[in-house]
């Protein structure tokens, strides 16, 4: 029963992707996004039903068919259900339901409105394949799949070179991530061919129950080797989860339609590589370097995204950066878990954090995409304000996704950033501590830095004088009530959720029934870090506030009591304005741009100069073409000569 | 068994010939003009498909030869049946590919030609001696050239013929210098009995006769160094014909190297530097081909250097296989992915030639997406499983080529399936940009013609069969 449940949630979307292609081809413009969304709606149904018969914390696995045999080379398809699978799973078919309602009203005036259902379907077949690969390959396979279908949605909008571009820069860069991975799989498989000679014929090697299993005889045997792995599998994991240096792709992908952005490039797709080392946290333990530098880049990442969405403008390029920020926060937690002790809490921490976010960011996004759609496409912090008025239910839900986001107590993004505080801070007594340290007070300087750069998305955008573009037409609207309902939902859970998960210890819980990740006593709640992740958050709202204080929203027509009395302490204050511009808006600034001329010359220099090399090679073996007979002859004597004389040598 | 009996496990082989002679007969009595051309099309097309059918149910039906029983001029076993089944497939496609390309005129002489290319393929897989083996391989090339000749009447076309014909011909002679040397130090034609014959000579002759046969096959495969033909002769001639080029010569050659050392025939002549050869070729070949096919512009070049790309991967796993002495199945699935992907996008360009003014650079590409849906999807997934891209067949290929060559525990093959990891990337470079110039916007086509049906057909066909065979792989 739990197996035939389990095979409808991939299936489901994929009988939908088929209909919707087929749909899409005849041209027949209004029925293949109802097939989608039910199909989605069936799949998210089948998940809470597993999620519900779920009783014990022992994985489950649905066999499927012999998917490739090559000599000792064998995969199987098979699905797999464990309690890390259950955690991402509902969030994955639960938030692309609500994204797939949403874009109904989204796309609906676009010439591609089937094309884009289907492909909507298909990434959410390879998704959920990919939460629920019984297999390392499995998980490769589609963690490819999900790549290409977010090249699709990027380059949805073809016609426009800036979204063929992104797509392209998201397909290379990822191709390089990637390819790490799988080298990483394939030597992965052969140690194990090593450790387990002479396994039955039928075994998949690569099957995560037997990687488990045999992690303490590859440890033994192979430690240096194990480590390589660990790296090579996390090169993959921050390619998909645009973690520093190969996060250049991630602000790019926005060129895609806004919900895409919201489903693929916030919620699901990038926290694949969060959930790869997660899922491969048995093996990681064992490779403590790895989880170093995994917490080490997320630190980075966490911290230069901050900065650079600080410098940002454009509505959806902050949320982007914030995106990669708050990716780096799972990072961080993830790789708190160099110590046994820590395991269970890091990853539960990760994954706590991998599903507030998810809400949030996807009521942010969706929330940015009815801006865009009354605005005409124009989201510039420049050019729009004060919508307030104009859109009075999308300001209140963008408001609690930001607070959200911002770490504002009680709502979600408060909890799961303290509980990645604690984890951090625990992993500070152990054997690395300083660098832990280190991580935790980046992690404390970013997370006051989400506040400002949030809140002052949230204060440009909807507070102040109103400032409407003249591409929004003559009468700017409110976005359509299925759209609204559909962000209302996310936003009930971005106020909810964290409280309600981490008074229930759900997660924890969840989590802690996975034997190697067990729970090794109860995790202490730290009040000192909740005062102080508070207090950060609070600081951070405030000094959004005051930043944006000479902003035209002071002197809009009829402030309330609540902002003239904001307004007379950010005059009386305004000296701190000037110390923090002084001190911070400008150091940031420059900062800011200095990381983006990094990112434009040299990273993007870089993935440049490893493409033009080969392109310098060619133009120098193109001159032995010359189109003659007699020189080709005479190259293929030449050649056959070579091999003559070493054949006879 | 008796040298003539053997012919008997020709049958599929036979059928296609006699239908191929057939036609090339009716040519002389048959005068088709523009008003009874689709008439004349449909029925050799048709014909054509029909005689494939038949030679794939007469194939499925077929025995074995007997394995302990003395061979004559003709085998059959696993070997005969993939090239069998490699033929059919890659004669669906072109069959449909080439249903409405080229002059009416000499539409008997295509169809007929074609049938007979097609089934001397398949006598190569079934050939158990060099004479037979030699005669099949040159039932390949005769009819290539007069494939070749008839595809158009440019200067281009006569110079990729004459270039085809000059190369190819030296190529032979290469094969029969190499086949008189083994003939010469072992006495006989037969493979089995000069195999087992070479295994306890000491000659130095044989690595001389073994390098001069390879070297001689390595033409047909576009191996490096002797691919210089193929973006030349690619871009000269017509495009089902450059796609035939790509696909039928190289299966002929692989398959006859499979016969002449492969595991199939008695032992294995498992010269160390044969293999190291075969590997370091490989090698060279497919970051050649990649590493070139980045900077053409035209678009048949790329896929010329593409194909030879692809010859390097196989060849990799073909040392491998060799020095292994395993199944050669990962090479047949890398061929028959090989045939539906790389065909697809020949088919896809057949298709949207048909439509639009000829597709010469890579620019011409631009704007398909707008005049067929279709073909455009279709050339989608066929670009991303020649770039080997999971959720399509080419993934599969490559990983099991890599798997295979990361098996011996010997420096060289590991350093083989590291290059092919770089490779598979540097190939991204330059199927993503085609992939997007399928899209990239352009000056509005206007055409009033539908794309023709049978090659977009043989597009969609060629992409399901991509995408089926990553969820179900053949083996």
């Amino acid at each position: 029963m739990i197996s035939l449940l389990l095979w409808v949630v991939p299936l489901a979307p994929l009988v939908g992707m088929l209909v919707a292609s087929l749909l899409s081809l005849t041209g027949a413009r209004r029925a293949g996004h109802y097939v989608v969304i039910g199909a989605i709606g069936l799949s998210t149904a089948a998940t809470l039903l597993v999620l519900a018969n779920c009783d014990s914390g022992a994985a489950q696995t649905a066999w499927g068919y012999r998917w490739l045999h090559a000599g000792s080379f064998n995969v199987n398809i098979s699905l797999r259900s464990d309690p890390l699978t259950l955690t991402l799973l509902p969030i994955v078919t639960g938030v692309s339901f609500l994204v797939a309602c949403y874009s109904v009203g989204y796309m609906t005036h676009d010439r591609g409105f089937t094309r884009y259902f289907a492909i909507f379907a298909g990434f959410v077949f390879c998704m959920t394949m990919l939460v629920l690969a019984g297999n390392l390959l499995m998980l490769y396979a589609f963690w490819e799949g999900v790549g290409l279908c977010s090249y699709l949605l990027i380059g949805f909008w073809y016609q426009r070179p800036s979204a063929a571009a992104a797509a392209t820069k998201a397909f290379l860069v990822n191709r390089i991530a990637d390819a790490g991975f799988l080298a990483g799989i394939l030597l992965l498989w052969r140690l194990m061919t090593e450790v387990r000679p002479d396994v039955h014929d039928e075994v998949s090697l690569l099957d995560f129950g037997q990687i488990f299993a045999a992690i303490g005889d590859l440890t033994t045997s192979h430690p240096s080797s194990v480590t390589l792995v660990g790296f090579l599998l996390l090169l993959g994991a921050i390619g998909k989860s645009a973690q520093f240096p190969l996060h250049v792709w991630l602000p790019d992908a926005m060129e895609g339609p806004t919900p895409v952005s919201a489903l693929i490039h916030a919620a699901t797709m990038v926290t694949a590589g969060v959930y790869l080392l997660a899922r491969m946290m048995p093996l990681l333990v064992h490779t403590p370097a790895v989880l170093v530098t995994a917490a080490s880049l997320g630190a980075a990442t966490a911290l230069i995204g901050a900065i650079l969405a600080l410098g940002q403008t454009d509505l959806k390029r902050i949320l982007a950066y914030s995106t990669i920020s708050q990716l780096g926060y799972m990072f961080m937690a993830i790789g708190s878990a160099a110590e046994s002790h820590l395991v269970g809490p890091a990853v539960a921490a990760a994954m706590f954090h991998l599903v507030t976010h998810a809400f949030f960011k996807a009521t942010l996004f969706l929330s940015a995409g009815n801006v865009m759609h009354a605005m005409g496409d124009v989201i510039d912090l420049r050019r729009i304000a004060g919508l307030r008025q104009v859109l009075p239910v999308t300001h209140g839900l963008f408001l609690v996704g930001a607070l959200a986001l911002a770490g504002i107590p009680p709502l979600a993004g408060f909890w799961s950033k303290d509980a990645i505080l604690a984890v951090i801070d625990d992993a500070t007594h152990g054997p690395a501590g300083t660098i832990y340290r280190i991580i935790f007070v980046i992690a404390a300087i970013s997370a006051f830095l989400t506040a400002v750069y949030t809140m002052r998305a949230y204060f440009g955008t909807f507070l102040g004088k109103k400032s409407i573009p003249e591409e929004a037409g003559h009468h700017p609207h409110e976005a359509h009530p299925t759209m609204l309902i559909a962000i209302a939902v996310l936003a009930g859970a971005s106020l909810l959720a964290g409280g309600i998960l981490a008074s229930t210890g759900a997660i924890d819980r969840m989590i802690g029934q996975i034997p190697s990740l067990a729970m090794e006593g109860s995790h202490h709640e730290s009040s000192t870090i909740m005062i102080l992740s508070s207090a950060i958050s609070l600081i951070g709202l405030f000094v959004a506030w005051i930043s944006m204080a000479p902003f035209p929203f002071l002197a809009s027509s009829k402030p309330s009591r609540l902002w003239t009395r904001l307004q007379e302490i950010g005059q009386r204050r305004l000296y701190i304005d000037e110390i923090y511009a002084v001190l911070f808006v400008r150091p940031a600034e420059t900062l800011s741009h200095l990381l983006a001329w990094m990112d434009s010359v040299f990273i993007d220099g870089m993935v440049g100069m490893i493409a033009r090399v080969p392109t310098a090679l060619g133009v120098l073996a193109r001159q032995r073409q010359t189109g003659l007979i007699p020189s080709y002859s005479l190259m293929m004597v030449a050649g056959l000569v070579v091999i003559l004389y070493w054949s006879t040598r | 068994m008796t040298t003539a009996g053997s012919i008997q496990w020709t049958l599929p082989a036979s059928v296609l010939l006699c239908v191929g002679a057939l036609m090339l007969g009716a040519g002389a009595f048959l005068t088709p003009c523009a008003k009874t051309a689709d008439r004349y099309r449909r029925f050799f097309g048709g014909g054509l498909l029909a005689a494939l059918i038949l030679a794939a149910i007469l194939s499925g039906s077929g025995s074995l030869s007997p394995p302990d029983q003395p061979t004559g001029l003709f085998v059959r076993d696993a070997i005969s049946i993939s090239s069998e089944k490699l033929a059919i497939l890659g004669g669906l496609f072109l069959t449909l590919m080439a249903w409405n390309a080229g002059p009416i005129r000499l539409l008997a002489e295509k169809t007929g030609c074609l049938a007979i290319l097609l089934s001397g393929l398949m006598f190569v897989g079934c050939s158990a001696d060099l004479t037979t083996l030699f005669l099949s391989l040159e039932l390949v090339s005769i009819p290539t050239y007069v494939l070749l000749g008839i595809a158009g009447e440019t200067k281009s076309h006569r110079e990729a013929t004459l270039k085809y014909f000059a190369l190819s011909a030296f190529s032979s002679a290469l094969f029969l210098f190499g086949a008189s040397y083994l003939y010469g130090i072992t006495g006989t034609t037969s493979l089995d009995a000069s195999i087992l014959a070479l295994r306890t000579s000491e000659s130095p002759l044989a690595s001389i006769a073994w390098t001069m046969i390879v070297g001689g096959l390595a033409f047909r495969i576009t191996a490096f160094p002797f691919h210089f033909y193929a973006p030349d002769v690619f871009a000269g001639t017509s495009t089902s014909m450059a796609a035939a080029l790509s696909y039928l010569p190289k299966v002929a050659g692989f398959v006859a190297i499979l016969r002449l050392l492969g595991p199939g025939s008695a032992t294995m002549p498992t010269d160390h530097f044969l293999i190291t050869s075969l590997l370091l070729g490989g090698m060279l070949t497919m970051t050649l081909g990649n590493v070139l096919a980045i900077v053409q512009a035209n678009l048949r070049r790329v896929l010329a250097y593409s194909s030879v790309a692809h010859t390097g991967y196989i060849l990799v796993g073909l040392a491998a296989v060799l020095h292994a002495g395993s199944s050669p199945e990962p090479i047949f699935f890398y061929l028959a992915s090989y045939a539906a992907m790389t065909l697809g996008v020949f088919a896809g360009i057949e298709s949207l030639e048909s439509i639009r003014p000829a597709v010469v650079e890579r620019e011409d590409l631009a704007g398909s997406a707008r005049v067929s849906t279709v073909t455009t999807a279709a050339m989608t997934i066929c670009l991303l499983s020649l770039a080997g891209l999971p959720l399509t067949a080419g993934f599969w290929a490559k990983l099991q080529i890599i798997v295979i060559s990361m098996s011996p525990a010997d420096g060289l093959f590991r350093a083989a399936s590291v290059l092919v990891t770089i490779n598979a990337i540097i190939g991204a470079g330059y199927y993503l940009p085609l992939l997007v110039q399928l899209y990239a916007p352009s000056l509005p086509l206007r055409s009033h013609r539908r794309a023709s049906p049978p090659a977009t057909i043989a597009s969609a066909l060629a992409a399901m069969l991509t995408v089926l065979w990553f969820f179900i792989p053949m083996n």
